[in-house]
């Protein structure tokens, strides 16, 4: 009995019909899957609802019946990478699956980006952020992006960002927007350096420089002696490569004394962060922190909005979102894009897998719901998912990036 | 036999309940249900909360025991297994008792009367020997703590991966998720080595793993000297170390950059496996390079040519396996491989120096084929496996939360575990017990089983499974 659970949402239909992944309907010329943890406490499912909801929409391709393939990577309470990786040569298998919107996460793509490489399959993922996945870095061990694409095909795609873009974003930010060019660092992530790196030379294109440098023990409570230091150094800026979930907001009550004037940022693991709105206390500092996804429900963009609300109409409940959910929307929409213009480059023909793979290298400016997408020679968005929120009145606002 | 009842209840239930009811008494998981009826599996859930509520009863197993009662009410049914061992559907498939006198009869059969002893009645009781339920920490991923309760089972793990005993019966533990091996005494919880500082508490990709952190714990094994061994991997390295009674490790061989050219870690996808001979020759399962290296003073390669697939019935050097984890050696010294990422339990034969499938039938994953031949059967990323000393091979099939057997005649049948995952069944049958994911399986001298629960981050033991010789 097949375990994976497969969910093939034929075009036009308004519902899922669920079936054993090896009987899957004939009816489809094309299929696009994913592979989600949809059976743990907290699934995956608003992911497959949006990919669904973006398939139905576009129940055909240029005269090809359009289908959705959805497999089910849990077991038990979590995901697990051998059934992830097993999930993968599943729809490998099945010529028509020209496209596969993930992997849904850093540690499953690890173990599925070299089947889906070796099989040319086109992938593209909302919500995979690990550096390493299509970079080649001392840091990157066993997991360069050389060792996950054997071929050397570039046919992962993503709109995700990979996670050191955040120090990009956050220097960008502060220089830009809030004219800042004296920032002290801490830093309590183990791959710190890569963001430190991107913020410092992104601070660097403005004129601005890093005054201070420190790495932190993860969990550090008191900040005073990297504060008094970051005082005598005339910082204007705090900028923490840390977690909310690790103390990393105690900083800013302390800051209040030790700091007062200064801006503090931060990346993910901050913005959002409860523990952060906790730790910082009545009366933070001014208090920015970039995050890795859009949510386009706080848009007003005339030409974005009607298309979020009838989305939200047909998904009207809390649950039927998670972080990602309109980047998955989008993804299947490239995916649906690339794979149309590959059948007119294959004169109207259903194309190779590899000719998706190219068509969708050659995505431009692809305009969705959470932003324009590109896809650089690596594989990643030329400007990738995110957003900025901002610490106001004991709770994270949305401000403009 | 009371048929009254029966039927009466049978009129509460709706044709959909009765026939998702007749699914789980036919040992079929909600997902399964779920696929074969085209449904979503809390549709199936939601059935089953009323077949309970409408039957007054509380777990799977004794929804099974109604359809039972029913089907036999209904054809005037068998009230023992028939002797050919070939019970009706709908009923072998639904008692758990059933199944173990189905499974007793055909093993008997297969293996020889007297070779396998099982407990058939009462049937084998499954307890949680070591583990607890972490506070205030959001599941999955287990905690630490407990070390020097006098209650093990009142300690806490996370996701150990692999359990041995020795002859005194000291239990150690892999605690793979807390970076640390997990010593059980005399019920007594305590760290044998490990500072804690274990991987997972970073990111699993991109990190180097820190001097003081043993890294992945994956194996332990104990070997006929109570010596223990441990199986871990750093970087590149994949490492084989003892320990002493003091606690302090040594290095016995290291599979460098020669052997290991990288490594894919996860949070819960061990490195590889461990089994060791009477002689101290070393067998090493190299899950990430499709592989199993011998040492025996020197490395030389034993099973798998490193490329991932599956090629079979050959020289077992020239074998393709894909994700080798579990590893185990019979008292011949034939060498059983959970060839996890293949579905199937290998064999090679010591003295020809070939390999063969001994379980597993398909590419892809399923949950078939028990009483029949093992070869048929269809079985989820198995990662563990030990061998009793009549030959019985058993087995964690992992991706269906169940522990299965193979007799010596090549039968497989289950031996703990419905199927559905969760963690219930302490005290009661093995059969009708849950897990969630269980990975190493142990062995004792006196034919209890160990298993690392894993992903409900506990121990646990059915006691005096296998008979001795």
């Amino acid at each position: 009995m097949i375990r994976a659970i497969a969910a093939l949402m034929i075009g036009g239909l308004a519902a899922a019909a669920c079936q054993p992944s090896t009987n899957v309907s004939s009816s489809p010329d094309i299929i696009i899957a994913s592979d989600l943890p949809l059976s743990v406490p907290d699934p995956a499912s608003p992911i497959e609802q949006a990919i669904g909801y973006a398939i139905r929409q576009q129940p055909t391709v240029e005269g090809f019946k359009l289908g959705y393939w959805s497999l089910d990577d849990s077991l038990g309470p979590d995901f697990n990478q051998v059934r992830g990786r097993e999930n993968v040569r599943r729809l490998i298998a099945d010529r028509r699956v020209l496209g596969m919107i993930g992997p849904y996460t850093s540690p499953l793509a690890v173990v599925q980006l070299p089947e889906g490489n070796v099989a040319g399959l086109a992938m593209l993922s909302p919500s995979t952020t690990n550096f390493c996945l299509t970079r080649t870095d001392p840091m990157c061990k066993g997991t360069n992006a050389s060792l996950l694409r054997p071929t050397g095909l570039i046919n992962y795609f993503r709109i995700s960002p990979p996670d050191p873009i955040a120090g990009k974003v956050m220097a960008h930010y502060a220089a830009a927007r809030l004219n800042l060019r004296r920032v002290a660092i801490f830093n309590e992530f183990s791959d710190g350096s890569l963001y430190v790196r991107e913020f410092h030379n992104e601070l660097a294109n403005f004129g601005g420089q890093v005054v201070l440098e420190q790495d932190l023990a993860r969990g550090t409570q008191d900040f005073s002696p990297f504060l008094k230091e970051a005082a005598a150094r005339h910082a204007d800026a705090v900028a923490g490569m840390a977690s909310g979930d690790y103390n990393g907001c105690l900083i800013a009550a302390q800051m209040n004394t030790l700091l007062p004037d200064a801006i503090l940022l931060g990346i993910d693991g901050i913005a959002l962060s409860d523990a952060c709105i906790k730790d910082a206390g009545p009366t933070p500092p001014k208090f920015f922190a970039a995050y890795p996804d859009v949510d386009p429900r706080t848009s007003s963009d005339p030409s974005v909005k009607p298309k979020v609300d009838a989305y939200v109409k047909a998904h009207p409940k809390p649950s039927d979102y998670t972080v990602y959910t309109f980047a998955a929307y989008d993804c299947a929409r490239i995916m649906i894009d690339a794979i149309r213009r590959a059948i007119r480059n294959n004169g109207g023909q259903v194309p190779s897998r590899a000719q998706v793979v190219t068509a969708l290298a050659a995505t431009h400016d692809f305009v969705g719901l959470t932003g324009k997408f590109s896809f650089d020679a690596n594989g990643d968005a030329v400007t990738p998912l995110m957003s900025m929120y901002q610490l106001r009145d004991g709770g994270w606002v949305s401000v403009p990036l | 036999m009371s048929a009254g009842p029966t039927q009466e209840s049978s009129s509460r239930l709706s044709p959909r309940e009765l026939e998702v009811a007749g699914m789980v008494a036919q040992g079929l998981t909600n997902r399964e249900i779920a696929a074969k009826l085209f449904i979503s599996e809390r549709t199936v859930d939601g059935h089953l909360e009323h077949i309970r509520e409408k039957l007054g009863v509380n777990t799977r197993a004794q929804v099974a025991a109604w359809v039972v009662r029913r089907e036999s009410a209904v054809i005037a049914g068998p009230a023992a297994v028939p002797s050919t061992g070939e019970a009706p559907r709908g009923w072998a498939l639904a008692h758990p008792r059933a199944w173990l006198a189905a499974a007793l009869l055909m093993a008997l059969l297969a293996a020889g009367v007297g070779v396998l002893r099982l407990t058939a009645l009462p049937p084998p009781v499954i307890q949680t020997i070591a583990g607890s339920t972490c506070p205030n920490v959001v599941y999955p991923g287990g905690c630490f703590g407990g070390d020097g309760d006098q209650t093990a089972v009142r300690a806490q793990l996370a996701r150990p991966t692999s359990v041995a005993v020795d002859s005194k019966g000291v239990i150690y533990i892999a605690d793979y998720g807390n970076g640390r091996i997990r010593r059980v005494a005399h019920g007594v919880m305590s760290t044998l080595v490990g500072s804690g500082k274990s991987p997972l508490a970073d990111e699993v990709l991109g990190i180097s793993v820190s001097s003081d952190s043993l890294g992945y714990v994956s194996t332990v094994v104990v070997d006929h000297h109570d010596q223990l061994y441990l199986l871990t991997a750093r970087d590149d390295l994949l490492e084989v170390w003892t320990v002493d009674s003091s606690g302090f490790m040594h290095s016995v061989v290291t599979l460098g950059p020669a052997y290991i050219t990288h490594f894919q870690f996860g949070p819960n996808l061990p490195v590889g496996g461990l089994a060791i001979t009477q002689a101290g020759v070393l067998f090493i399962a190299d899950r990430d390079g499709n592989r199993v290296v011998k040492y025996d003073g020197k490395l030389s390669p034993y099973a798998g040519t490193g490329e991932g697939g599956y090629a079979d019935g050959g020289d077992a050097q020239s074998a393709r396996l894909d994700w080798p984890i579990g590893l185990a050696l019979d008292s011949k010294e034939n060498l059983y491989i959970a060839d996890t990422g293949n579905n199937r339990i290998r064999m090679v034969d010591h003295a020809k120096g070939t390999i063969r499938t001994v379980a597993g039938a398909g590419e892809f994953e399923g949950n078939t084929g028990d009483q029949g031949p093992a070869t048929q059967a269809h079985l989820s990323f198995p990662f563990g496996v030990a061998v009793a000393r009549d030959g019985t091979v058993l087995f964690s099939d992992t991706g269906n939360h169940r522990i299965r057997a193979i007799t010596p005649g090549g039968t497989i049948y289950a031996v703990a575990g419905t199927g559905r995952w969760g963690f219930s069944g302490d005290g009661e049958a093995a059969l009708e017990a849950e897990f969630i994911g269980p990975e190493g399986v142990a062995l004792d001298s006196a034919g209890d089983l160990f298993i690392a629960d894993t992903e409900n981050q506990r121990v646990r033991e059915i006691p005096h499974l296998v008979g001795r010789p």
